[in-house]
């Protein structure tokens, strides 16, 4: 079976250009809209404990 | 943990599993793995034989792991279980507290409602580094919370509604979080309309 350190260390890493990305304040600020916008459409769609109703 | 009725007889092997947690609407038939569905995980978290006593977040029994079981090489089992703390908890307690006031209310008879994990989804963002600028969080969603592979016949999962990624953005919406779930536990104006 394989090394599990080797797979590892084989993981690709993220670029220059994807690390300045995570920290650039206007693409994060539209990623945080869109993050948000996909959790709320995620939480309206699994959060209705009460609509189907048991005895 | 052990428990006994008003009798003094033990009903701990009715009211808990082996493992110790609490037996609720599951499915607890001990079924391989390729008949797993996601149908027999619970529903209202009431223990069958005891109605009024239910079991919510890590307090319940799962009826099996979600993934496929599997061995480390070292023969270790490694038996994934469903994360049942945070936002699904918080969905299981609201649901635990809305059911009994309909029983209260309306007696034995009354209608419960549902919140099975195969059909609720999770958020979670995990802090990498603080500060507005500089900070950083990993942000995730999973739905189903238990794969429902009927429904979502590949990965068990709605792919539109499961991803993840990190960045700055995370770090804001922990912070955002953080302020909304005080805000809520102080039960102020509009309360109820923060999800859990």
């Amino acid at each position: 079976m394989e090394n599990p350190n080797e797979s590892i260390a084989r993981a690709p890493l993220p670029t220059e250009k994807t690390l300045r990305q995570r920290k650039n304040l206007v693409i994060q600020f539209f990623r945080f809209c869109s993050i948000n916008l996909k959790m709320i459409k995620m939480i309206r769609k699994g959060h209705h404990p009460m609509e189907r109703k048991v005895k | 943990m052990q428990a006994f009725d008003k009798n003094g007889q033990e009903i701990s092997e009715k009211l808990f599993a082996p493992s110790g947690f609490m037996k609720v609407d599951a499915d607890y038939s001990g079924k391989p793995y390729e008949e797993w569905l996601a149908s027999d995980w619970p529903k209202t978290y009431r223990n069958p034989l005891y109605p009024n006593v239910f079991a919510v977040g890590i307090a319940f029994a799962p009826p099996h792991q979600i993934s496929k079981p599997r061995k480390s090489p070292k023969g270790t089992l490694i038996a994934p279980s469903p994360p049942r703390t945070g936002m699904p908890s918080g969905i299981m307690g609201k649901l635990a507290v809305i059911s009994i006031n309909e029983l209260i209310k309306n007696g034995p008879s009354a209608q419960v409602g549902t919140a099975s994990m195969a059909t609720m989804g999770a958020a979670c963002v995990a802090s990498a580094g603080s500060g507005l600028r500089v900070g950083s969080a990993a942000s995730m969603t999973m739905y189903p919370v238990v794969p429902d592979y009927v429904a979502y016949p590949n990965t068990g999962r709605s792919l539109d509604d499961t991803f993840g990624e990190i960045g700055l953005a995370g770090h804001w919406i922990k912070l955002a979080l953080h302020y909304m779930f005080i805000y809520k536990a102080k039960a102020r104006f509009g309360w109820f309309l923060i999800p859990e």
